[in-house]
């Protein structure tokens, strides 16, 4: 048996975990040969050793440290569970590794994407863009703009007063200002397309009628 | 023959010497570890998980030296070790109400030990080495038929610790878990995510460069 081969199956025969014949045939080179028994009995002492080694003492000021992160942890209800790490920290904290396929596919993707970008912006419809400008909060009828700027002073007034108010009238504002709102968005869509004098018509009611929602809620807050 | 020879007293798995120091000055425990194992460490762990601080206490006083050891000898950076032994500690705080006595509490702490560990290297971005199940032959390291039978140095254990801190930090991992620690093989491969033949060959390159570190100190 070569040297070569039974120091590379030294470990396994020092922890027994060799078929019986292979056992013995390194067995017998061992005791023929010096040089293998000598590297045999070093790494018996040195497993040896390792079992033996001394436990070691962290500084007198860890227990302290770990008490006081405890102590800042309890304090706070409920923290006291593992914390919760943000989706963000979990991934700048990983380390991403991608094959060369992997980062050209990417590319490739992201380079796709963005000629599908260009393209769209070049050709769009001037009608389909001058809509989707529509839908933005820019006033477009006469009365808009005065009506606009009244329920953005109730909100702001609201808004500071809300913190008082029971969580249930609280629910009930928000439900029926959010139904007002949708309304409002889809009249005006609808509006901007047709032109429809009833549509217009509607869509100032639908204003006036939140503007009376915040300044009955804003009595019931005095 | 070998003249390695082993000259530290013993201290082992948080058992003191006979008559070995304890000193306690508020709070902090400083030598060996405390000797009071009246109290199991489940019934102190279902008492720490209801807020009984001095229940943890005794805990830390009981393990603190063998997970300080564990998390120096991976990391081989006595800062770390024990910025990582204070995680280990926190983190066994809020994990102790999940802690049901199914396994011995050393088994379940060593275990949250090795994970808090190889979490570390992931976020450091360590690279384990990773060999063949064969590994790669030991040319380097092994100089066989030289006829030099007794090279092995008279080495006490801080010199194999100071050695194995310079192992990379993959030998170093499946040596200390092995070696020192005493896992199997089977579970350092599923704590390290490689085979066991990955393991066994990375046990062994390690076992081989130790000797050559001790040899060349000589």
């Amino acid at each position: 048996m070569e040297c070569r081969v039974v120091i590379n199956s030294l470990s396994d025969y020092l922890d027994g975990s060799l078929a019986a014949q292979e056992f013995q045939s390194i067995e017998a080179h061992l005791t023929q040969c010096p040089p293998c028994n000598a590297v045999r009995v070093d790494l018996t002492q040195i497993t040896l050793a390792a079992k033996e080694l001394p436990l070691r003492t962290p500084s007198r000021a860890l227990w302290i440290r770990i008490q006081n992160e405890i102590e800042i942890e309890t304090a706070v209800p409920g923290k006291v569970e593992e914390k919760k790490v943000s989706w963000w920290k979990r991934v700048s904290e990983r380390n991403f590794t991608f094959t060369l396929p992997q980062l050209a596919g990417a590319s490739m993707l992201a380079f796709s994407l963005m000629v599908f970008g260009m393209y769209h912006a070049l050709h769009r419809d001037p009608q389909v863009a001058s809509q989707a400008s529509s839908d933005t909060a820019n006033p477009i009828l006469p009365m808009e703009k005065d009506l606009q700027f009244k329920i953005q002073q109730k909100a702001s007034q609201l808004n500071t007063r809300r913190v008082s108010w029971n969580p249930e009238i609280r629910t009930v504002y928000d439900n029926h200002l959010q139904r007002i709102d949708n309304s409002l968005s889809h009249v005006r869509q609808s509006w901007v397309t047709t032109r429809d004098t009833d549509q217009q018509k509607l869509l100032m009611d639908l204003y006036n009628e939140k503007l009376r929602l915040m300044e009955d809620f804003e009595r019931l807050g005095k | 023959m070998s003249s390695l020879s082993l000259t530290t007293p013993l201290a082992l798995f948080g058992m003191p010497a006979k008559g070995a120091p304890v000193a306690r000055t508020n709070n902090v425990i400083v030598g060996a570890t405390t000797t009071n194992t009246a109290v199991p460490d489940f019934e102190l762990t279902q008492a720490a998980a209801n807020g009984d601080m001095a229940a943890f206490e005794t805990l830390y006083e009981r393990h603190y030296r063998r997970v300080y050891s564990l998390c120096l000898r991976m990391l081989a950076n006595p800062t770390e070790a024990e910025d990582l032994t204070q995680e280990v500690f926190v983190q066994l705080f809020r994990k102790l109400g999940s802690f049901r006595g199914e396994s011995q509490f050393t088994t379940w702490l060593h275990r949250l030990t090795v994970n808090q560990v190889l979490m570390h290297f992931r976020k450091k971005g360590v690279k384990l080495e990773k060999t063949t199940e064969e590994g790669d032959e030991l040319n380097e390291i092994v100089q066989v038929g030289t006829d030099r039978p007794n090279s092995m140095p008279v080495v006490d254990r801080i010199a194999l610790d100071d050695a194995i801190a310079q192992l990379p930090p993959g030998y170093r991992s499946v040596f200390v878990l092995h070696d020192v620690e005493g896992y199997e093989h089977e579970e350092i491969g599923k704590l390290l995510g490689c085979s066991v033949g990955t393991s066994k060959s990375q046990l062994h390159k390690a076992r081989m460069k130790l000797r050559g570190l001790l040899t060349k100190k000589s």
